[in-house]
């Protein structure tokens, strides 16, 4: 193979064309003066190198400019990731991240403490003022949260009104000392809409034992709140590894509660109403009974919190309408029934927010066959002193629709006497602690007087409860109480119990019998 | 431009040039409107043309043509080199009706040919070796209605 080494500017050309294959943009060629067809190739690579250059610089400022828009558009789009809208917080992800690198630098920065906390009834103020209001106490909370903790501390927003924080390097005191101060800055007035409110919190305050995950944290973290919330004495509580036992009893409790109703655990017990002057039985009382396969009858107080919180009040309830209804129903063709006769149903407050609980109501009436007189519901009276618009609705649709309803507990709550004259119901329940305890009924007869002239000034009817002794039932029969319920006519008893044999024997009224000792009374 | 006024060489009545006299601005590049109007720039022989001497070429083209426009002959004949910014500044559709490019050899050639890469689209541009053929195109080029 020959070589043509005649022109020294062929060979600068080879290398020209090496050194830009290996990126050497700048490379040039100096030309000749002969102006020749070598020294006008010379000419054009020249150009095409500066051209080559010059593409490459636009493409390189080009990606420049697109990778700094792309990092832009990724930090916004993270910080939207991980941020609460609302509050501006961070977000439940962005803890869990600023809880796993703490964790994670434990060794060299201190071992973080967790807080997550839980405003005392915020569901009262989003229902009575509106979901603006609850947004903008929210916001007011995040704000005051965040002047408590350091800047290096996360404050982050859950969901709904559940916050957390993360205190970098902090030891259960400090983090208690932190808690506390949360808890008297919410405390603080809150106006919104020109009303001043007043925020209270649960805190549960956990710190990592060695290898705890993020989530162990938070779920202990939880379960001290939890904890928090149920003690009345304590807005702030420290984890406790005893408390997850208690909780885990209390899902599984939780997880057999909602399959009770299908798998028929659940049953009525009736305590009747005694007409006092007549001893003729104007009513039972249903009460609602679990009969847990290995715990045995549950009573009421043990599962129907628990029913509220997961959620199953409205199956719950309606389960015991259909179950009692139906119940008199059967009752009606086997008993000769006071024509008075009604069956009380206690309802809670949350079923009474629901707008279907009329449509429930009227549908199970429809259905079991008995007129709407027949029912009375019976409400608490906190229930009632605390009601909103939606409670409003549901009194109006069930009085229309002829349902009795009646304060029960009545002497349990707060709310002022003269409150009853206000009461949209049809008859009071009085609480067993107003008639005291079965000795000294006479002594409590003046106070007891007075009660049933003020129920019979408001145009109510009075059923007192927990009536344990004839000399109680006599007195009240005495002092023209219309009705009562308790222990001294029957226990809440299983529907086989309600019977001829029971009907003959209040029917014989035991309690009018004459005492001497009551005789003495004026 | 008219094929009589060629002929004749005598100046149109309406010329609005400043007489054809050359002016010679930075870098040494010649600027002159010549009867019947072509605007003429001559790059030095030699030269290498960075971007400031053209554009004070192009400043002078602006300022000649006042506010018309002109067919452009560029003579670039045994310019060393024209950066890339040079080549930028000339051929506006604005100053320039179109663009005539004079050279002599292979080596002008091949420069001229980055210039009409460069020049906008829809500006009737060309290489030429002969100066006659190259006034005759633009005559002919500037006529066409």
């Amino acid at each position: 193979m020959s070589r043509d080494v005649g022109d020294p500017r062929l060979s600068e050309l080879v290398e020209g064309i090496v050194r830009i294959a290996g990126g050497e943009l700048d490379t040039r060629i100096k030309a000749s003066a002969a102006r020749d067809e070598l020294d006008a190739v010379i000419a054009g690579f020249n150009l095409m190198a500066e051209e080559l250059m010059v593409a490459q610089g636009e493409l390189e400022s080009r990606v420049k400019t697109r990778t700094a828009m792309l990092m832009d558009a990724y930090r916004k789009m993270e910080l939207m990731a991980l941020t609460d809208p609302l509050t501006q917080l961070r977000n439940r992800s962005a803890l869990e991240t600023a809880l796993e690198t703490s964790l994670a630098e434990t060794e060299f920065g201190g071992a973080p403490a967790l807080l997550l906390l839980d405003l005392d009834s915020f569901k009262g103020i989003n229902d009575t003022l509106g979901h603006s209001a609850g947004d903008a106490v929210l916001k007011i909370v995040a704000e005051r949260l965040r002047g408590c903790v350091r800047k290096a501390d996360t404050v982050a927003r859950l969901g709904g009104d559940e916050f957390a924080v993360v205190l970098q390097d902090t030891s259960v005191a400090r983090a208690q000392r932190v808690a506390r101060r949360i808890i008297t800055a919410l405390a603080q007035p809150v106006t919104v809409d020109d009303k001043e409110l007043s925020v209270g919190a649960s805190v549960g305050i956990a710190t990592p034992r060695p290898d705890d995950s993020a989530l162990d944290l938070m779920l202990y973290a939880d379960t001290a709140m939890y904890s928090a919330k149920r003690d009345p004495s304590g807005s702030v509580v420290v984890f406790n590894p005893v408390m997850l036992s208690v909780r885990q009893m209390h899902s599984a409790l939780a997880a057999e509660l909602r399959q009770a109703i299908e798998r028929n655990q659940l049953l009525l017990h009736h305590q009747p109403i005694v007409e006092l002057a007549t001893g003729a039985l104007i009513g039972v009382e249903a009460l609602v009974r679990w009969q847990h396969p290995l715990r045995g009858l549950l009573m009421p107080d043990e599962f129907i919190e628990l029913a509220e919180e997961i959620g199953a009040m409205t199956d719950l309830t309606a389960w015991v309408l259909r179950t009692a209804l139906a119940q008199v129903h059967q009752w009606r063709e086997t008993l000769e029934l006071d024509p008075r006769f009604t069956m009380r149903v206690n309802i809670s407050a949350t079923q009474l927010q629901r707008p279907e609980l009329l449509d429930d109501v009227r549908h199970i009436l429809a259905t079991e066959d008995i007129s709407a007189s027949a029912l009375v519901l019976e409400l608490t009276e906190s229930a009632l002193v605390a009601g909103n618009e939606w409670d409003a609705y549901s009194f109006t649709g069930l009085r229309q629709l002829g349902v009795g309803l009646a304060v029960d507990d009545f002497g349990t709550g707060y709310s002022s006497i003269s409150y009853l004259r206000t009461l949209p119901v049809d008859a009071v329940k009085l609480d067993r602690s107003l008639i005291g305890s079965p000795g000294d009924s006479a002594a409590q007869r003046p106070f007891i007087a007075a009660i049933l002239q003020l129920v019979s000034a408001c145009k109510l009817t009075a059923t007192f409860e927990g009536v344990e002794t004839r000399e109680q039932a006599a007195l009240l029969t005495d002092l023209g109480c219309e009705s009562a319920q308790g222990y001294y006519f029957s226990r809440p008893v299983p529907a086989e119990q309600i019977n001829a044999d029971l009907l003959a024997q209040l029917g014989g009224t035991p309690w009018l019998v004459s005492d001497p000792v009551l005789s003495r009374q004026p | 431009m008219t094929a009589a006024a060629r002929e004749t060489g005598r100046p149109v009545p309406e010329f609005p040039g400043e007489s054809g006299e050359r002016q010679t601005c930075e870098g040494g590049i010649q600027v002159w409107l010549e009867a019947p109007g072509v605007m003429r720039v001559k790059l030095p022989e030699l030269a290498e043309v960075a971007g400031r001497h053209a554009a004070a070429a192009a400043d002078l083209v602006r300022t000649l043509s006042k506010g018309q426009t002109f067919p452009l002959l560029l003579d670039l004949t045994r310019v060393k080199s024209v950066s890339r910014q040079a080549r930028s500044v000339y051929g506006h559709p604005t100053v320039v009706s179109a663009y005539a490019l004079l050279g002599d050899g292979p080596v002008d050639r091949v420069l001229a040919h980055y210039f009409l890469g460069d020049s906008p689209e829809g500006l009737p541009a060309k290489f030429f070796e002969s100066e006659a053929d190259a006034l005759h195109w633009l005559g002919t080029v500037c006529d066409e209605p």
